[in-house]
């Protein structure tokens, strides 16, 4: 046999052995590729979900109002080590900072897993990684932390019942955590692991990318939402009133910078969701529908009758102030019932209807706020005399507190009448360029609209809106409205009191009014319409006693916040010492 | 043996991403309470109360604030005498500036010299 033949034979011989060797190899990794992987992943292979934060909700000019903050916390689940409870209570104390009796009780009981410390330090977080006990890691006697995530309000209750609530899950419950639910929750990261003997994570891949929500920026001011809080606050004590509420809109554009609620309540906004009789604040409507169709002039005169009107046999309409004869804008300055009542006389039931409607009563506004009531009026078959002539001056009719903002925000911008929103358009500048920077003071410029304003009607012309601002402004001037001036400053408002109905006579209370107070300044190029509404208070109860104060004190704090110049330098020139 | 060894670094980096990713979450649980301090001591109420008790600052009107065209409105109510004082003020704080000029003047031309 020569070499050749001999190496061969040697060869063969050593690889011999290895051949059921490769065969199994190949019918391992080829034959049974599929079913040892499936199985692998099935036992060994684990996949968990990356919870992210719930995304944050910022003002207008990116300051924040809610974020999601994360905190850890320690738990004991079943052990997969045989240790005694009091030497892993020694052990859990001795890390966590805390008492080994206390330790001892929360390991007690037969549920799954046992909380023992929430919101860990990041030190005591290192200490239980890195701890042994029996030589073995703390993970084995089944301890272990997670990740939570806690919502977190920094500027308390500001504005809580635009943002409402969120729960233990991290739902939205109320509010706008509640309507944008999905849009704040975001999408987690889900990853594959497999875990060693040991019990350590030892990541593979990422199975789907995180989708980390975008902040949601508001329309809202946090500091126009803070004064409005304040005064409102303030006026409720003085006049150990039951409630309020004031929103503040933009004339421009309609965003609401501020809606302010006493008592804040994160479960239930007072503004979209209650209802209330608007009272004299109503009087606008009336004006706007005789003045724009032109069955009223300015000069045209009515008699009031002294103060006593008998609009239906044995039905009597009364003024809380006898007057005689008075044009519109008198009607209006003295807030005379009657007077409405014979104007809406002239403009009849179906203009009047079709006005209160375009000024968007009756109508849900389309605020993206949960639980939107559209308020409630008599169809127009209903609108009798006597329901008319009351509907006139705001009785027999329920509106929300947005509503009417948003109806004098049209006369303000010009007749024009737009959805009044809380949200700012998505993707805009601002919402995500704060998101993961570091911390920096937001620039205090003047307001810029943070979304293209949605017109939803003309309502009433230009000209009709000019005519019915330098009338309201005579109310401010003249008429009931004197205590909401402003001095260097044209204010334009109408004063507004109304009867509550007692919900057990189901008659109208002799000593439950809502007063209230509506009005845009400064009138020469109005900055914000602001409406206040106090619910009953005690002693003085008028809107021109009660609530148009508050709008003044609250127009200063705005007009001083962002420096508007006088535009009636004349007012403020004869009050200079 | 490349496949031992792909296998080994890729458990090994498997460690250190768990590490890393530990390290992120404490960060950011860290990063996440210091800013919430942060935003609680800027919030609007917690400034006003510190500004109002401790600083003694009260609210702001828009009558506060003058325009030059008012201050200069008020300067010309005010008598001759203001008038006079003001302009005796205002010569005098000329008559300095010049006079501080002039003595720079023959130093600069030294150093230039």
């Amino acid at each position: 046999m020569d070499l050749h033949a001999r190496l061969s034979a040697v060869a063969v011989l050593c690889l011999l052995p290895l051949a059921p060797l490769t065969v199994r190899l190949a019918h391992l990794q080829v034959m049974q590729h599929n079913r040892i992987e499936s199985k692998v992943e099935v036992e060994v292979l684990r996949t968990i979900e990356e919870s992210i934060p719930r995304a944050d909700i910022q003002d207008r000019r990116g300051r924040l109002l809610a974020k999601s903050v994360p905190y850890w916390s320690c738990f004991v689940g079943r052990s997969r080590l045989p240790v005694s409870r009091q030497a892993l209570a020694g052990e859990l104390a001795r890390l966590l900072s805390m008492t080994e009796a206390d330790v001892s009780r929360r390991l007690q009981g037969q549920d799954r897993e046992r909380g023992i410390k929430n919101d860990l330090e990041p030190a005591e977080l290192i200490a239980l990684s890195q701890a042994r006990l029996a030589g073995k890691r703390l993970t084995e006697h089944g301890v272990g932390v997670r990740l939570n995530y806690r919502r977190f309000y920094p500027n308390g209750d500001l504005g809580r019942s635009v943002l409402g609530l969120v729960g233990a899950e991290q739902n939205g419950l109320s509010g706008l955590e509640l309507t944008f639910a999905e849009r704040l929750k975001g999408r987690p990261r889900r990853l594959a692991y497999v875990r060693d003997g040991s019990g350590h994570a030892i990541y593979r891949s990422a199975e789907s990318a995180a989708e980390s929500p975008q902040p949601l920026r508001l329309t809202i001011d946090r500091d126009v939402q803070f004064h409005a809080e304040e005064v409102l606050r303030q006026a409720d004590e003085q006049f150990h009133a039951k409630g309020g509420t004031i929103v503040v809109l933009d004339p421009d554009t309609s965003e609401v910078l501020a809606m302010a609620a006493d008592p804040a309540d994160p479960l239930r906004n007072v503004v979209v969701q209650d209802t209330y009789e608007p009272g004299s604040t109503f009087k606008m409507v009336t004006a706007a529908a005789a003045l724009n169709e032109s069955l009223v002039k300015e000069s045209d005169t009515f008699f009031c009758e002294n103060g006593t009107y008998e609009v239906s046999p044995g039905v009597f309409i009364h003024d809380h102030e006898p007057a005689g004869t008075l044009n519109l804008q008198g009607i209006l300055e003295h807030s005379s019932n009657i007077g409405a009542a014979k104007v809406v006389e002239r403009v009849g039931a179906m203009r009047f209807y079709r006005y209160s409607r375009a000024f968007g009563f009756d109508i849900k506004t389309g605020v993206s706020l949960p639980g939107e009531t559209a308020g409630e009026m008599k169809p127009l078959a209903g609108l009798t005399r006597v329901v008319l002539a009351a509907s006139s001056y705001g009785y027999g009719i329920g509106v929300s507190a947005l509503q009417v903002a948003n109806a004098y925000n049209a006369v303000a911008g010009g007749g024009l009448l737009s959805e009044p929103a809380v949200v700012c358009d998505d993707g805009e500048p601002g919402s995500a360029a704060l998101e993961g920077q570091a911390f920096s003071f937001p620039a205090e410029s003047p307001a810029t609209p943070c979304r293209r304003p949605v017109r939803v009607r003309r309502v009433i012309s230009e000209d009709t809106a000019r005519t019915l601002s330098r009338m309201l402004e005579s109310v401010v001037e003249n008429g009931t409205g004197t205590s909401a001036r402003i001095p260097g400053y044209r204010v334009a408002g109408k004063t507004g009191t109304a009867r509550k109905v007692d919900p057990r006579t189901r008659k109208y209370s002799s000593n439950a009014y809502m007063a209230s107070f509506v009005g845009f300044l400064p009138l020469s190029r109005p900055r914000w319409t602001i409406l206040v509404v106090i619910d009953e208070p005690k002693g003085q109860y008028y809107g021109a006693q009660v609530a148009a104060p508050v709008f003044a004190q609250l127009g200063r704090r705005l007009l001083a916040m962002a420096g508007v110049p006088p535009d009636q330098p004349a007012a403020l020139a004869v009050l200079r010492p | 043996m490349a496949l031992v060894w792909q296998h080994v670094e890729a458990t090994r980096l498997g460690y250190r991403v768990e590490s890393a990713r530990q390290h992120i979450l404490a960060i950011r649980c860290s990063n996440g309470a210091l800013r919430m301090q942060l935003e609680t001591i800027l919030s609007p109420a917690n400034l006003a109360a510190q500004a109002r008790g401790r600083l003694g600052m009260t609210l702001a009107t828009p009558q506060s604030f003058r325009s030059s065209d008012a201050t200069t409105a008020t300067t010309s109510r005010t008598g001759f005498l203001y008038r006079l004082i003001s302009r005796t003020r205002r010569t005098l704080r000329e008559w300095k500036t010049l006079t501080l000029q002039a003595r720079r003047l023959p130093r600069r031309r030294s150093l230039t010299g």
